[in-house]
């Protein structure tokens, strides 16, 4: 493994796992107060022997690859400072990790939670606004002056030292998990909270403010409020009541803070304060608190489950538990009629009508999509909910590529793709406060993905779509069910490796590789397809080649275990030319190039346009060649095979020929003779 | 070419053979005592020509060419001889005359036997020598090119 550091050191009982010969992890040593989700920590120490803080990534739970540069360019001490990251082999799974290498002098945790509270440091309000606010504030500036969201702004997850409890907290790790993903649902707003912890999306500035303003109120209160509620049960309350009141109730806060919550836990994304707002309201400035606009009450109940409604989004949040009463009261129209005339919101019923529509179109026996195609139309700004599958558009490629790493099946995200729920949701959505560049980019990934999701061919269909939504993704090939695979040099590792243990054949590129592949870079893949997805072997393997040819080209090394696999399948390969002794000197070429492991050299053997212009144009002339002689040879077999009379008539007129020479000579003899005669005498 | 023109040309062919046939019987009757050698002795070629077919006309040339040459001498001793219907008689009722003159013509049979013979043979030697030839240049351009070079004759070989 040239690349994935690893190697291990036996030091006393405990094995060490180096990365870039630079930190030392210790399997041995966990850390869990670091522990972000799934992704666990572990003690690692530097070459002067300082301890940092190694983050293991579970793949599961699709660690923020692409976000690594951007969080490397945050400048602020209120952020674990990210030493170094990189893949290691990691003895405890037995397979290949990423690890995030933090360093951080903090020791303790603000607060644990264990879906409550159940021990948190004692802050005065002076301190709180210090210690917590300030720094928060600060670095949230920075990071959403960079575009960054952090996605993991918990109680649990941000530390301080208790050797200097007076200094700025620390906001804990957020690149090995997706953003939200390890978040309770209380510290999420609504609709992310209604969402598949993987499949909230990337998040935006005031989903992080929303988190900021959960944390500060479990701060200020004393209690363990939220203990023993589910996190359906704690939606709902948001839902019923709002943000603010589920969570402040009737707590006597400082009223500034009053102010200050009431801005950051505004349940309207687009009235949420946003980090000048909240900047105002730190420097002293008169902010006047957001208020909250009254949700259209229906003048009559709906009756739904056995439950009465009044609210729409109420219903929109139940509606799943039952698709078959669900159909039931769009068929009967009490639905329509209640949203219609009960309820009196035009919007919505508009909506309403379309979605029975859309619904209809698509089967009207399809009761799972009538769920989605209502709730969408009751309340947009919710999570879409498909066959049980909660997720937010913008998260739906972090929740395929996370079902495809534990080998579920990604039926469902198909028929969301195909179907284009996702795409729908995403236009009906008014409230996000994403970027409109990213939502367009969003809009269009999804578009495409409408039309390629449900392509069989290798190298499309909803493989390929999920990678290209979640630029985050490793490689999901089951090749490289023990690696981690992020870029085309991972890939050329991969295989090398593959190679030499002799766990490789000549055909390397899978459905995987080539659409992982086209979301890294299609040009190493496009030229290659077709001959991949062929359904002669010989084509595969020259595909198989060109493809890795190109990877190496973009790489710069060379590979001489995959070049030694690719060479012992590449027999049928050199029937492309028809000239043996051409085939034979390509032969030669490409055996010296895989000597020393050039793959790209191998394929310019094959892919020199003259050469093989040349050779067809030769084979075509030497066919006609052969053709014309067999046309001869068949006529000459006719003729001879009557010997008879073989050659009869030109026997004849030769002979006629012959005799009427003879003639003449003789008859001018004698005319010469009786001349002469008659002059002598 | 079309029927109209075949016609045309069958019919400038024979007018041509009439004005021909005029001209020898002209000619014969103006040299009566050579036309009656001649008659005589290239009797053996108008019987091959009577009896012989469209593929064989090569054959009655060859005889009529060496029956002619039977006939030359004795024409000339005619000519020497005063050119006279009597001497003509003569000379055409003497065995010895048509023994010669039919004797050429037999010669012409042997001829063009012979001939066409070790024509034929010739011929059927090359075209053999040709036909290996061929087979050797096929043998090499499949060495070279492989099986793919025989193109839809190697399809119809296995298909048999």
């Amino acid at each position: 493994m040239p690349d994935v550091d690893g190697k291990t050191a036996s030091i006393g009982q405990s094995q060490l796992v180096n990365l870039k010969d630079k930190f030392a992890i210790n399997p041995g040593k966990r850390m869990p107060l670091f522990d972000n989700g799934s992704s666990l920590a572990y003690e690692a120490r530097d070459s002067r022997g300082e301890i940092q803080i190694a983050i293991i990534c579970d793949p599961k739970m699709i660690a923020r690859f692409t976000q690594l540069v951007a969080y490397g360019s945050l400048i602020d001490t209120s952020l674990f400072h990210l030493t170094d990251h990189g893949i290691v082999f990691w003895p405890p799974d037995e397979a290949e990790r990423y690890v995030l290498i933090y360093s951080c002098a903090c020791n303790q945790a603000i607060c644990h939670d264990n879906g409550g509270i159940s021990s948190r440091v004692q802050w005065r309000t002076s301190d709180i606004m210090s210690v917590f606010i300030k720094p928060m504030i600060k670095v949230m500036e920075e990071m959403h002056s960079h575009n960054f969201v952090h996605g993991s702004i918990r109680p649990s997850n941000i530390y301080f030292s208790t050797i200097r409890p007076k200094d700025p907290i620390v906001l804990g790790d957020c690149l090995s998990v997706q953003t939200g993903s390890t978040q309770p649902a209380i510290y999420e707003p609504i609709d992310r909270a209604m969402a598949h912890p993987l499949a909230r999306g990337p998040g935006t500035a005031r989903h992080d403010v929303y988190s900021f303003g959960v944390t500060l109120v479990m701060l200020l209160r004393g209690k363990e409020y939220f203990v023993g509620l589910s996190d359906e049960e704690i939606v709902r309350q948001k839902i019923e009541k709002g943000s603010y009141v589920t969570l402040v109730g009737h707590e006597r806060f400082h009223s500034s803070f009053l102010t200050l919550l009431r801005g950051v836990l505004h349940d309207d994304e687009t009235q949420r304060w946003d980090i000048e707002e909240i900047n105002s309201w730190f420097d002293g400035g008169r902010l006047s608190p957001p208020q909250t606009r009254s949700r259209k009450k229906a003048s009559r109940p709906f009756h739904f489950m056995g439950k009465t409604y009044y609210h729409r989004v109420l219903l929109a949040f139940d509606l799943h538990k039952s698709p078959e009463e669900l159909y039931d009261v769009v068929k009967d129209e009490t639905l329509g009629q209640w949203l219609g005339k009960a309820l009196g919101d035009k919007y919505v019923y508009e909506r309403y009508v379309q979605a029975i529509s859309k619904a209809e179109k698509n089967g009207s026996g399809d009761k799972e999509f009538l769920v989605t195609a209502v709730r969408m139309a009751l309340a947009p700004d919710f999570p879409v909910m498909y066959k049980g599958v909660s997720f937010c558009p913008e998260g739906i490629g972090a929740l395929g590529a996370s079902y495809i790493y534990q080998g579920k099946d990604v039926k469902k995200i198909k028929e969301i793709l195909t179907k284009n729920i996702a795409l729908d949701a995403l236009k009906l959505d008014t409230t996000s406060t994403a970027l409109p560049a990213v939502v367009m980019q969003q809009v269009k990934l999804l578009e495409v993905a409408r039309l390629e999701a449900s392509h069989e061919r290798l190298g499309s269909g909803v493989v390929r779509c999920i990678y290209a939504l979640c630029k985050d993704s490793i490689c999901l090939s089951p090749k490289f069910k023990r690696n981690i695979v992020q870029s085309k040099k991972d890939i050329m590792r991969c295989f090398e490796e593959h190679s030499k243990n002799g766990e490789a054949i000549a055909l390397y590129v899978d459905n995987h590789v080539s659409c992982f592949l086209f979301s890294v870079d299609s040009w190493a893949i496009d030229r290659a397809i077709y001959d991949i997805a062929s359904d002669n072997k010989d084509e595969q393997i020259f595909g198989n080649l060109l493809c890795l040819a190109n990877l190496q080209e973009s790489t710069g090394k060379f590979y001489p275990e995959i070049a030694k696999v690719l060479l012992g399948s590449m027999d049928g390969v050199y029937s492309r030319f028809h000239n043996k002794n051409l085939r034979e000197k390509i032969k030669k070429t490409v055996e010296k190039a895989a000597k020393e492991g050039d793959l790209y050299a191998m394929f310019t053997a094959f892919d020199n346009p003259n050469v093989n212009a040349k050779d067809k144009k030769a084979f075509r002339i030497v066919c006609g060649e052969y053709a014309a002689l067999e046309k001869e040879k068949k006529i000459l077999i006719k003729r001879m095979s009557n010997k008879k009379f073989f050659g009869l008539k030109k026997g004849r007129d030769m002979s006629a020929v012959l005799a009427w020479i003879i003639a003449t000579v003789i008859t001018c003899l004698f005319v010469i003779g009786f001349i002469g005669g008659k002059a002598l005498l | 070419m079309s029927d109209t023109e075949e016609r045309k040309k069958k019919k400038k062919t024979s007018a041509l053979g009439g004005v021909f046939l005029l001209f020898l019987v002209f000619g014969g009757l103006v040299f009566l005592p050579t036309s009656m050698i001649l008659c005589i002795g290239m009797l053996p070629s108008i019987v091959a020509l009577l009896t012989s077919s469209i593929v064989t006309r090569s054959r009655v040339s060859t005889i009529a060419a060496l029956n002619f040459v039977g006939c030359v001498p004795f024409v000339f001793e005619l000519w020497s001889l005063g050119n006279d219907f009597e001497t003509s008689f003569e000379i055409i009722t003497e065995p010895l005359t048509i023994i010669i003159i039919y004797g050429t013509a037999a010669l012409g049979y042997i001829f063009d036997w012979v001939v066409v013979g070790v024509v034929s043979a010739y011929l059927y030697q090359r075209s053999e020598a040709r036909l290996k030839a061929i087979n050797k240049r096929q043998e090499q351009l499949v060495e070279a090119w492989g099986e793919k070079v025989k193109g839809k004759f190697q399809t119809k070989k296995s298909q048999n």
